[in-house]
C-alpha cells in the first residue's frame, strides 16, 4: 500500500512539474459537488473567448457524480481543469454554443440529469451502479442521452474504472454489450479526421461502445487510455497526446449534437 | 240534300258543338231582342185596319226575320274537337347488366324484364298506341335498341350506371317532348353516379320516370365488404391504415374480416357491432414488407344462411416504394434539438432526412445522403432543392443565404408545393435577420413588429395549445379533442423561445406561450398556413428535445408530433411527374383512364412532354399507349385503356422533356365483374328514390300494369291539352238564307194581301 502511494505522490509531482500549461488548483478528491464547481469556475474562460463563429443553442458539459467502490485517490471529480480545457477548446474550434458553467448530474436526480443529455464521467478506480441507478441510466441513454467515460488510470497502469464500466453496462443493457468502436466509426471522422482513439497511458483497451440495436446510434463510449489527462494537457507526461486528445473531445460532442 | 241545305254533313254536327264567332253577353242579346220585339210590336199596333190576328203573323215574321239576320251577323259555327297523337316520346330502359342474369324464379331477371316488354300485351306495345317509344338497353353503357332485338340482347355487362342511362336516354330526345322514362331493372348501380338527381334532372324537364323493379328482395343474411380504401402507393415497412366499409346487415353475430397478401393470410381484423344497421368502418393495419405492386384481398368469412358470397370480399393494390418523403434540415450550429428531430425522422421509415449542420465556417456535417450535392452547402437551384418535399431552416440567419436562395426557397413553397418550417433559436426569425427576405413573406408570423426584435428568451414556459390545435392534425396526440388537450397539459415545460407576438392574417394559431407577451397577448409558439401551392410552420421553442427527455420513456408525443408536422409539411409538395389511374381495379374491357402530370425543371406544368405508357399484362406482353396533353389543363396528360384479361397489370409511364427523361409506375388489376354482384337483393330503396324523384312510381314486375297506366294516363292528358279545336263558319249555309228570305217573302206577301204593300 505504502508503495501504491509513493508512486501516485512521484507521478502526480511528475504531472504537475510538466504541465505545459498552470492546470489550476490541483485535484481534490473530495468527492464533493461544491468543490468540482467551485473549482471550475475558478479556471473558467474569460467571457468572449471564443471564435467568431454564430453559434447557436446551448451545450452543457455536466460531469456524472457517483460513488466509488473503494476510496481512491482520483474519485469522479478529478481534474475538473481537463473538463474547462475542453470546453475552451470546443468553443474556440467549433460553432458549438457551449457553455462554461462547471454543471454536476447524478443518477440519484433523474430530473436534473435529464436535462442534460450528455454527461461526462471520469475516474481512477472501480464502481457499481444500484439497480435504481441502472434504471435510470438505461432511461437516460435510450431515450436520447449520451455517456462518454474515461478511465483516469491508477498508478498509469490501472484499468478499474473502463473494466468497472464496461461491466456495468453490460448489467444495465444485459441484451446489448458493449462493443468495440471500428476506427473508422463517426465519432472519430465527425470533425477531426482520426485514427481512433488516442492513448495516453495506462492498458491498451480498445474504445468501446454501446450501440442502438435499432438505429445504431451510439449511445455510451468509454476509453482506457486516459484521454481526460490529455485535455489537461501535462505536458511532460510520457506518451500525452494532448492533441488528439481535444480532438476526441470535439468529435464525441459533435457526433451527440448531429446524431 | 242536308248537306246542301246545312253545308256539312248530318255527322259533322253530330261531333261538333254549335256556337258563334262573334259572342257578345247574352244580356245584351236577350236586350237587343227584346228591344225588337217590342218595336216591332208597337209598329204593327199602329196598322188599326189590320186584324189582331194579321198584326200578330206580321210582327212574327218580321221579328223572325230578324232574329235570323242577328243569327248570321253573329256568326254562327260549327266547333270540331279534333284528336291528334302526341308528338312526344317515352323512353324505356332495360337493364342488361349481368346481375340482370341471375336466377328469378322461372327465368332470369332479365329474360323476365323482356318478356314485360315484348308481345302484344307487352309495354312497348301498349305505349307505342299512345306514342314514339324508344327503346335502350343499358349497364356499363347505353345504347339504343329496336324492340326487336330484344329477343337476342343478353345480359352481359359488367356494370351498371343507372344515372348514365338516365342521362343518355333524356339525351335522345332532344328536341322532342319527353312524356316519360321507365326503367326495368333491379336496381343494383355499380357506380357512384347520382341517379336521383338525374331522375329530378328528368322531371325538372316536365317528364316522370318509372322503375320498374325486377327481382326478389332477399331476406338472407348478407354481410359485405361495401367500400375499400387504401392509398395508391406506400413506403416499404411503413404502416398503412387501409380503411374497410362493412355492411352487416341482419347479420348481428361475430365478424371478423380477413386480410391476405397475394394467397397468404396476413391477419384478422374484428369487426365491431353495427349501431341501426349503419356500415361499419373497420381500420386494418397493412405493413408492406416487399417493393413493387402488391395485391391484398380482404374477406368476410361466410357467416350462417349467407347465399350471395360475391360481395364477400375486395381486392386492392398498392405500389409499395422504398422511396421515402425526403426532407432537407438545413441548421446553423450542432445543438440537441437538431440531433433529436433528427434522430426521431432518421428513426420513422416514412422520411429520408438529409441535414446540412454548419460545423465550422465554410464546414458543414452532411448526414443523410451519399450523393455529394450538399457539400458546398445549400442547393443554388430549383432542380436541386425540387427532389425535397419540406425544408426545415434550424436555427440559421438568413444571411447564410444568398439572395437567390432565399427566393428558391420561396418558389420551392408557392410553386413546387413544398413545405418550410422554421424552428426557434438565437438565429431565427427576427434574431436570425429574416425581415424584409422572401422568407418573411412565407412565414405564418409577422416579424415586422413594432418593438425592435425582443431577444431570445432563455427561461422556461408552458407550451399551450390553442382551441384550433386541440384538433388540427399536426398536434393530435389523441383523437379525442379533450382528450388530446389533456396530453398536452401533462407536456414538460421547454426552455428557450423566439418571442413572436403576432401571427398573420390567414395563419391558424395552434398553440401559444403560457406567459403573456408585452401586448397582453401570448406569445405564439406555434402557427401553420398555406402559402400557394405549399404549407408553412413556425415553431418558436428551441428546445423541444425536452418533451423527449422529461417524460417517460415509453411516451411517444415527442415523436409522433414531429413526425405528424413533417407530414403536414410535405403533403402539398408536387412530384415532377405523377401517375394515376381513375380506380384500382377494373372490369374486364372497361376503359381505364391514364393519368400523367409533367412539371418542367421549375416546377411549372409543362405542355411539351413526350409522355408514353408502357402496359405489361399478366401474359406479360406490353401494350405502348401514347398520352396526349389534355387542352383544358397545363400539364395533364392523358389516355384510355381497355383491359383485355383479368389479372395484374403493370403501368410504367415515360415522360420526355428537354432531353430529360422521367419514368413512374403503378398498376391495376382487372377483374371479372364482381362488382355487379355486389348486392343480388333488388335495391328497392334506390329505385324507390329514383322513382320518387322523377315524379314517377316504383313497380314490382308483378305490377307492371299500374306503370303502364300511369303513363299511358299521363299521356293522355297531355294529348287532351293537345286537342285541336276546328271552327267551320255556317254563315253562307243556304238554309239561313233560305230562312231570312222565306220570312220576309212571307210578310211581304201578307203585308201585300192586307193592302199595306
Amino acid at each position: 500500500m505504502s508503495r501504491i502511494i509513493l508512486i501516485a505522490t512521484l507521478l502526480s509531482i511528475a504531472c504537475l512539474a510538466g504541465a505545459e500549461e498552470t492546470p489550476g488548483p490541483a485535484p481534490t478528491g473530495t468527492n464533493s459537488a461544491e468543490n468540482y464547481k467551485k473549482l471550475g469556475e475558478q479556471i473558467k474562460a474569460a467571457p468572449g473567448s471564443g471564435n467568431e463563429l454564430v453559434k447557436s443553442g446551448q451545450f452543457y458539459f455536466p460531469r456524472l457524480q457517483f460513488q466509488n467502490l473503494k476510496p481512491v485517490n482520483k474519485p469522479w471529480d478529478i481534474w475538473p481543469q481537463g473538463d474547462q480545457k475542453l470546453r475552451d477548446a470546443i468553443k474556440k474550434m467549433s460553432n458549438i454554443n457551449i457553455l462554461t458553467d462547471p454543471i454536476v448530474v447524478n443518477l440519484d436526480k433523474p430530473d436534473e440529469l435529464f436535462r442534460y443529455p450528455f454527461v461526462f464521467m471520469t475516474s481512477e478506480g472501480a464502481f457499481s451502479v444500484s439497480e435504481k441507478n441502472m434504471k435510470t441510466a438505461r432511461e437516460y441513454l435510450l431515450k436520447g442521452g449520451f455517456l462518454y467515460a474515461d478511465d483516469c488510470t491508477r498508478d498509469q497502469v490501472g484499468d478499474d474504472f473502463y473494466k468497472s464500466f464496461v461491466e456495468q453496462m453490460g448489467k444495465i443493457f444485459p441484451e446489448n454489450p458493449m462493443r468495440p468502436i471500428p476506427n473508422d466509426h463517426e465519432i472519430f471522422t465527425c470533425f477531426f479526421k482520426m485514427n481512433g482513439a488516442p492513448h495516453c497511458q495506462g492498458v491498451r483497451h480498445p474504445a468501446m461502445g454501446l450501440f442502438d440495436k435499432d438505429t445504431g446510434r451510439l449511445m455510451a463510449m468509454v476509453t482506457s487510455g486516459d484521454v481526460h489527462c490529455g485535455w489537461v494537457g501535462f505536458g511532460n507526461l510520457p506518451g500525452l497526446d494532448r492533441e488528439n486528445s481535444i480532438h476526441l473531445g470535439v468529435n464525441i460532442v459533435v457526433y451527440c449534437l448531429t446524431h | 240534300m242536308f248537306e246542301w241545305l246545312f253545308k256539312y254533313p248530318l255527322s259533322v254536327y253530330r261531333d261538333a258543338e254549335f256556337g258563334f264567332n262573334f259572342s257578345p253577353r247574352i244580356e245584351l242579346v236577350l236586350l237587343g231582342l227584346a228591344a225588337l220585339t217590342a218595336g216591332i210590336v208597337w209598329m204593327y199596333r199602329r196598322e188599326a185596319q189590320l186584324t189582331r190576328r194579321k198584326r200578330t203573323a206580321l210582327a212574327a215574321l218580321r221579328i223572325t226575320g230578324l232574329a235570323l239576320l242577328l243569327v248570321a251577323i253573329l256568326g254562327p259555327q260549327l266547333k270540331l274537337h279534333k284528336k291528334e297523337k302526341s308528338d312526344g316520346v317515352v323512353v324505356v330502359g332495360i337493364d342488361a347488366s349481368k346481375s340482370m342474369g341471375l336466377s328469378a324464379g322461372s327465368g332470369s331477371r332479365f329474360s323476365r324484364a323482356r318478356d314485360l316488354l315484348s308481345g302484344k300485351s307487352g309495354i312497348l306495345s301498349r305505349l307505342s298506341g299512345a306514342t314514339e317509344v324508344r327503346v335502350f338497353a343499358f349497364g356499363s353503357n347505353t345504347r339504343l335498341i329496336k324492340p326487336e332485338d330484344l329477343a337476342t340482347l343478353e345480359p352481359t355487362d359488367d356494370g351498371t350506371n343507372l344515372s348514365g342511362a338516365l342521362k343518355d336516354m333524356t339525351q335522345s330526345t332532344r328536341g322532342v317532348p319527353l312524356e316519360a322514362a321507365v326503367l326495368l331493372t333491379d336496381g343494383v348501380d355499380t357506380t357512384s353516379g347520382d341517379a336521383t338527381a338525374m331522375a329530378r334532372y328528368v322531371a325538372s324537364r316536365g317528364a316522370t320516370v318509372h322503375a320498374i323493379g325486377i327481382g326478389d328482395v332477399s331476406t338472407a343474411p348478407d354481410v359485405e365488404i361495401l367500400a375499400v380504401h387504401a392509398p395508391r402507393k406506400a413506403s416499404c415497412g411503413a404502416l398503412v391504415d387501409v380503411n374497410v366499409m362493412v355492411q352487416r346487415g341482419s347479420y348481428a353475430g361475430p365478424l371478423e374480416v380477413d386480410l391476405y397478401q397475394d394467397v397468404n393470410f396476413i391477419k384478422a381484423v374484428t369487426v365491431p357491432p353495427s349501431l341501426n344497421g349503419e356500415p361499419v368502418l373497420v381500420t386494418v393495419k397493412v405493413l408492406p414488407e416487399k417493393e413493387g405492386a402488391q395485391s391484398y384481398r380482404l374477406e368476410l368469412p361466410k357467416v350462417a344462411g349467407e347465399v350471395n358470397l360475391d360481395n364477400n370480399k375486395r381486392v386492392f393494390q398498392m405500389q409499395v416504394e422504398e422511396t421515402r418523403v425526403e426532407i432537407l434540415i438545413v441548421e446553423g450550429s450542432p445543438r440537441h434539438e437538431f440531433a433529436y428531430i433528427r434522430r426521431e425522422m432518421w428513426n420513422d421509415k416514412q422520411f429520408k432526412v438529409i441535414s446540412l449542420v454548419r460545423i465550422g465556417k465554410g464546414h458543414y456535417y452532411q448526414s443523410g445522403d451519399t450523393s455529394s450535392m450538399l457539400t458546398q452547402g445549400f442547393p443554388e437551384t430549383a432542380e436541386e432543392l425540387g427532389r425535397f418535399k419540406a425544408i426545415i431552416l434550424s436555427d440559421i440567419e438568413a444571411s447564410y443565404f444568398k439572395p437567390a436562395q432565399l427566393q428558391l426557397i420561396s418558389d420551392f413553397v408557392k410553386i413546387r408545393g413544398g413545405g418550410l418550417l422554421m424552428l426557434g433559436g438565437v438565429n431565427s426569425f427576427n434574431l436570425g435577420g429574416y425581415q424584409d427576405t422572401p422568407i418573411a413573406a412565407l412565414l405564418p408570423v409577422s416579424l415586422n413588429v413594432e418593438h425592435v426584435a425582443p431577444a431570445f428568451d432563455d427561461s422556461e414556459f408552458a407550451f399551450q395549445i390553442t382551441k384550433e390545435g386541440a384538433t388540427h392534425e399536426v398536434l393530435r396526440l389523441s383523437g379525442e379533442a379533450s382528450e388530446n388537450l389533456a396530453q398536452w397539459n401533462l407536456m414538460p415545460a421547454l426552455r428557450g423561445v423566439n418571442p413572436l407576438f403576432k401571427a398573420k392574417a390567414g395563419a391558424r394559431v395552434l398553440a401559444t406561450d403560457s406567459r403573456p407577451g408585452p401586448n397582453g397577448a401570448n406569445g405564439v409558439l406555434l402557427a401553420v398556413q398555406d402559402v400557394g401551392a405549399g404549407r408553412t410552420a413556425a415553431f418558436a421553442p428551441a428546445n423541444s428535445w425536452r418533451w423527449r427527455m422529461l417524460r417517460p420513456l415509453d411516451d411517444d408525443s415527442f415523436r409522433r408530433f414531429w413526425s405528424q408536422m413533417m407530414r403536414w409539411l410535405a403533403v402539398g409538395s408536387k412530384e415532377m411527374l405523377t401517375l394515376g389511374t381513375d380506380r384500382d381495379t377494373i372490369n374486364v374491357h372497361q376503359p381505364l383512364v391514364l393519368t400523367a402530370q409533367v412539371l418542367d425543371k421549375t416546377h411549372r406544368p409543362s405542355n411539351d412532354a413526350k409522355v408514353v405508357a408502357k402496359i405489361k399484362d399478366p401474359f406479360g406482353n406490353t401494350d405502348e399507349l401514347s398520352l396526349p396533353w389534355i387542352l383544358s389543363e397545363d400539364g395533364v396528360y392523358q389516355a384510355t385503356y381497355r383491359p383485355a384479361d383479368k389479372g395484374d397489370f403493370a403501368v410504367t409511364v415515360t415522360a420526355t422533356l428537354a432531353g430529360n427523361t422521367l419514368e413512374k409506375s403503378t398498376s391495376f388489376s382487372a377483374v371479372e365483374s364482381s362488382v355487379e354482384f355486389a348486392h343480388t337483393s333488388m335495391d328497392t330503396a334506390a329505385l324507390r328514390q329514383i322513382a320518387a324523384a322523377g315524379n314517377g312510381t316504383l313497380d314490382l314486375e308483378a305490377n307492371a300494369d299500374k306503370a303502364v297506366a300511369a303513363i299511358l294516363k299521363q299521356v293522355s292528358e297531355k294529348q287532351k291539352l293537345l286537342d285541336l279545336v276546328e271552327e267551320r263558319d255556317l254563315r253562307d249555309a243556304p238554309v239561313l238564307l233560305l230562312l231570312i228570305a222565306a220570312a220576309w217573302i212571307a210578310e211581304w206577301f201578307l203585308r201585300r194581301r192586307s193592302g199595306l204593300a
